[in-house]
């Protein structure tokens, strides 16, 4: 009979440690990008960069492929994409369950422009689980920007670690 | 009516010659951007840090990239880089291909290059042969009537080549 209340206190034990570590896990994994104040993150074309990144954590295939030209050129992994449609059917989707899992720091950003045109360079370091393993890489990623129509569009991206 | 003949004549040649001229300009200017990526094909095959310093803006904050990891200014990236990576390999060639230049601004002061990637070299130490396919983007602007490179990265992988289709 004593082996119920040792049972419920051990399971109460493992609760109480399990539950704020995978809470932790979680929230960081669910924490965006924080930018750095004077990056240009601020900017126009800045906070296309920023809503590009939240789209594709958010899992949101339709707003991630607004904010790109039609014909962005996207080198990513020894491979190209060469419109968003390609990208948003292929590789976009790897790469929202993939940001999904992760939390990704941003340890330098810097937003430069140039009239209607700009470029964005970042450096950044992703940690978490990721389809059983442990992730901890670096990453740099390199956008240039134009603004048509009124509108900033991301014309391409180089994604490398 | 003979007026409106050469007014008309007129304004067709003027059009012309400006869409001639942004023609010329615009074929300089593309050529002047190849001419540095191939300064930059033969400073990286010889060791040779000139092409960098004659063609990249130096400035505080720039960044080269390579492969996942940056170089912090030019300085940087000429002798921790350029200049001893020659000293050890047997031999090196890097090939641009498939450059396509994109001129922006109101006065196409802005320019940025892609182009596939092609490293092969042997290592000194172990004799171990690289062969890496990858991509490279450059970013130039236009500085007292010279194009400078304002930011590059790239990247590569082990090259594997395309399997044939098979019918």
């Amino acid at each position: 009979m004593k082996i119920i209340p040792i049972t419920l206190v051990a399971f109460s034990f493992l609760a109480c440690v399990i539950s704020p570590v995978t809470f932790a896990h979680n929230n960081a994994s669910s924490k965006h990008r924080t930018y750095l104040k004077g990056s240009g993150a601020e900017t126009e074309p800045g906070k296309i960069v920023t809503q590009f990144h939240k789209a594709i954590k958010l899992g949101n295939k339709n707003k991630a492929r607004y904010f790109l030209d039609d014909n962005v050129t996207i080198f990513e992994g020894g491979k190209v994409e060469r419109s968003a449609d390609e990208y948003a059917n292929h590789h976009m989707l790897s790469d929202m369950k993939y940001a999904a899992k992760l939390y990704t720091e941003v340890l330098e950003h810097k937003v430069t422009l140039a009239g209607d045109m700009a470029y964005s360079v970042s450096r950044t370091r992703s940690t978490g689980q990721f389809k059983g393993s442990y992730i901890n890489k670096e990453g740099m990623e390199t956008m240039v920007l134009l603004k048509e129509g009124g509108k900033w569009k991301i014309s391409h991206i180089h994604w490398s670690h | 009516m003979n007026k409106y003949i050469i007014a008309l004549l007129t304004l067709v040649i003027s059009f012309t010659s400006i869409a001639h001229d942004d023609n010329d300009h615009s074929n300089k200017d593309k050529k002047a951007i190849t001419d540095i990526i191939a300064s930059i094909k033969y400073g990286w095959e010889n060791g040779d840090g000139m092409p960098f310093k004659q063609n990249f803006l130096d400035f505080k904050g720039a960044r080269y990239i390579e492969s996942g990891g940056q170089n912090k200014g030019l300085d940087s990236l000429v002798t921790h880089h350029v200049e001893p990576e020659k000293g050890a390999m047997g031999y090196m060639t890097l090939d641009f291909s498939d450059i396509e230049v994109h001129f922006e601004g109101e006065k196409k002061s802005f320019a940025w290059a892609i182009a596939n990637t092609r490293f092969k070299a042997k290592l000194k130490k172990s004799d171990r042969e690289l062969d890496k396919s990858g991509y490279q983007t450059f970013l130039f602007r236009k500085i007292d009537g010279e194009w400078k490179v304002v930011h590059s990265h790239s990247s590569g992988h082990d090259y594997k080549p395309k399997k044939e289709h098979q019918h």
